[in-house]
């Protein structure tokens, strides 16, 4: 009777503890996912700039058709890739990114679309949007840290084969310099 | 920039900080909770002692005991309904209090920290955040709330010092309070230390003539033992009240300042941040200061809610130091300096280049409002520029000239400086310039030359400006934004020399409010006359909503003075 209950104690003990570090799995994985799509809502968000931004350009800068038909390129092709393939959306994010800022290094040579107060603060919309998805690029990745670390620790790499727990990738940039946003002086 | 030996570095990053803070946080909560239920004993135990004494000493006469009793039951009764308080509305109560407002969507700097604010909550495990601004011209931010709901403020001053990247990084340094609950718990205790308060030596001693209540039991003598008794007591509960802000506070604002670093990854503008907002001293309070302000700059000086700045209000840079562990009990926050050490290690970068860098003068652009440039930057007409309709003699006003029929043909112009200003040559196309001139019209009229105003933007602040006589129109708030924004520009020299501004050098005395004939344009009433701070400058000031006119030229000197 005694040893019954002690077993059952034990036991109940047991599940109590699985519970709480199969829980914990689960909202670190929840989480990871809902990072990933804090960087989704902010990519769309500077597809949806670049049109007014491009709008707005134009009329200033009749000599360089070029950098801003890059710009429009890099942008379609951001919009039109498989959304599934990490590795693939990076990289057409990154040269988004890349043509983005040749465009504002060009328009350093045009003073008076930069006095317009319209392009001043699409630019730093743009600006606020690159630097969003960065935060969010970020916190996912540190999210994915704090996930993938988990799964590796003691007690939890024992839970890890009952649930559907693998482990994620991280958004990667290829030089890390190349993280800075175009900045903005007032 | 130079490299670090490999010897010379403190290989700490921000995660050990974290860890050590969270660690010290805490062994020293069951501490916290003995110190508070230490301060709320001692009045009740004071009591009792008190009571037994009395039946020993008749004397002492009716219960003072009794009065310590109350008042310790009336402490713990307040800090009950404050604690409920706090749970309730903190947020209300809290923004109210301090006079944060809304921000200024058409402001550009108010633009850049609602992003700044939405951008770094992207780093943090927060869910909603807004942003408000307190103004005055102090230097400061503070956050309040928890994770669901949170509020980030921040006062004009320190608006207008922080470069883009330093805001984000004290927006996340504020963040991190949110994160961790120390927002929510400070702003409670700040609540429940308002009781102590009440045993402010100097309030008590005061009220107990006022209520006389003393006086009618009987002997005057009685009335001041408690109040001796009191005086005694209350440096004793206000140590232990500050103690327990700062147990609640310093451990946290190192892990807040780790956080910070976690969120922006920029320890180097933490550190400038700090900096700025340590060691400048803002600008003496600003022209027709209204209440809001005011109420700030008590309710901040007060113990129980310093320890939710930013920076402490009365912080004054002493150099890096060691802090003795008797300094620790009555620190809300490590020294500014001590700060600033620390996370300049995080970024590996030595002092002196810091130094270097966070000194590098900044200056404004110049004033040029009154005038009026077409898309590709061409001057169509400037303040001061002689117009002629096409095919008359005579000069007339840019204003009458556009309400003309038939704008159809072009505009002379004599620019100031041509050698003839009676034969103007430039030509300018009169439905160009009326095309822009209505674009930028704003709301109310010229109070001088009845002009419409026209809208500008100077240092993001969006202002009235008259195109005919260069006066602009400015709510205080605007005035205050311009004033902690502007950074010593030059005053245009046919101003002459800035000293002939400064000061009251005796001679005639300057008439102040003083009613002049210009009209307020929003309330209709008269203008009065206001001295700048202490300067010889006089602007115009509406009685009723602070609106300040300033004449032509005279908002470039009072910003340069």
């Amino acid at each position: 009777m005694i040893y019954g209950g002690m077993i059952l104690t034990v036991l109940i003990l047991l599940i109590v503890v699985f519970a709480y570090l199969y829980n914990r799995l689960v909202s670190l994985k929840n989480r990871v996912d809902n990072a990933w799509s804090q960087i989704e809502v902010q990519l769309k968000r500077r597809h949806d700039l670049i049109p007014n931004l491009v709008e707005t350009v134009r009329g200033y800068m009749e000599h360089e058709r070029e950098t801003l038909e890059a710009v429009i390129k890099a942008r379609q092709q951001a919009v039109d890739i498989d959304q599934d393939n990490l590795a693939d959306q990076a990289e057409s994010e990154n040269f988004l990114s890349d043509t983005l800022r040749s465009l504002f290094a060009v328009t350093e040579d045009y003073p008076n679309l930069k006095a317009n107060e319209n392009f001043k603060e699409l630019q730093e919309e743009l600006t606020s949007t690159e630097n969003r998805i960065s935060f969010a690029r970020q916190h996912y990745n540190d999210s994915v840290m704090r996930y993938n670390e988990t799964q590796e620790l003691i007690p939890y790499n024992f839970i890890v084969s009952f649930g559907d727990f693998a482990p994620r990738e991280y958004f990667e940039i290829d030089d890390p310099t190349e993280k800075e946003a175009p900045s903005v002086e007032f | 920039m130079k490299n670090f030996n490999r010897e010379d570095v403190n290989p700490e990053t921000f995660y050990d900080i974290q860890d050590d803070a969270t660690w010290a946080i805490a062994r020293m909560m069951p501490q916290l909770m003995l110190i508070y239920s230490i301060s709320i004993g001692l009045l009740g135990t004071v009591g009792v002692v008190l009571l037994r004494f009395q039946q020993y000493s008749p004397a002492l006469g009716f219960g003072i005991g009794w009065i310590f009793l109350s008042f310790a039951a009336f402490g713990l009764v307040i800090a009950l309904v404050h604690a409920f308080l706090a749970y309730l509305r903190p947020l209300d109560k809290f923004t109210s209090r301090l006079g944060a407002e809304p921000l200024d969507p058409e402001d550009r700097y108010h633009s850049i920290f609602k992003n700044v604010v939405e951008e770094i909550s992207l780093a943090a495990p927060v869910s909603y955040v807004s942003a408000r601004v307190i103004p005055t011209p102090r230097t400061n931010a503070l956050a309040a709330g928890d994770q669901q709901v949170a509020e980030v403020m921040i006062t004009e001053g320190a608006l207008g010092q922080l470069s883009r990247e330093e805001l984000q990084t004290v927006v996340a340094h504020e963040l991190a309070h949110i994160a961790y609950g120390d927002a929510r718990l400070k702003l409670f205790t700040a609540n429940i230390l308002e009781i102590f308060e009440i045993f402010n030596f100097e309030k008590i001693s005061k009220s107990s003539r006022s209520v006389g209540g003393f006086r009618t039991r009987g002997t005057r003598g009685r009335g001041a033992l408690v109040i001796l008794v009191l005086a005694l007591l209350a440096p004793l509960l206000k140590g232990l009240n500050r103690i327990f802000a700062t147990g609640i506070s310093l451990q946290r604002e190192w892990r807040a300042d780790a956080t910070a670093v976690e969120y922006s990854r920029n320890p180097l503008a933490l550190a400038r941040a700090l900096y700025r907002l340590g060691s400048l001293k803002s600008k003496s309070v600003s022209v027709g200061l209204p209440a809001p302000v005011r109420d700030y700059r008590e309710s901040v000086a007060s113990p129980a809610y310093s320890q939710l700045l930013l920076v402490p209000f009365d912080s004054a840079s002493r150099g890096v130091k060691e802090i003795s562990w008797w300094e620790k009990l009555f620190l809300s926050h490590p020294p500014v300096e001590n700060r600033i050490a620390r996370t300049l290690n995080l970024a590996r970068v030595p002092y002196s280049d810091f130094k270097r860098q966070v000194e590098r003068e900044r200056s404004s652009p110049q004033l040029d409002l009154p005038a009026l440039r077409d898309k590709e930057g061409n001057l169509l007409y400037k303040q001061n520029w002689w117009i002629y309709a096409d095919g008359s003699e005579s000069e007339t006003n840019l204003v009458d000239l556009l309400s003309g029929e038939g704008l159809t043909g072009e505009a002379l112009i004599a620019r100031e400086g041509d050698e003839d200003w009676s034969k103007p040559d430039q030509h300018r196309n009169l439905k160009a310039i009326k095309k822009l001139y209505e674009n930028e019209k704003e709301k109310g009229n010229c109070p001088q030359c009845g002009a419409p105003f026209c809208r500008r933007f100077y240092l993001g602040v969006p202002i009235k400006v008259c195109l005919l006589c260069g006066g602009v129109a400015l709510s205080w708030r605007k005035v205050i934004r311009l004033e902690t924004r502007h950074r010593d520009g030059k005053l245009p020299e046919r101003l002459g020399n800035i000293e002939d501004y400064t000061g009251y050098h005796g001679g005639e005395p300057i008439p102040e409010d003083e009613m002049i004939g210009a009209e307020c344009p929003d309330c209709e009433i008269p203008f009065r006359t206001k001295r700048y701070h202490a300067t010889k400058l006089i602007v115009d000031q509406c009685p009723n909503c602070n609106l300040t006119w300033f004449e032509e030229d005279e908002l470039a000197i009072a910003l340069n003075l």
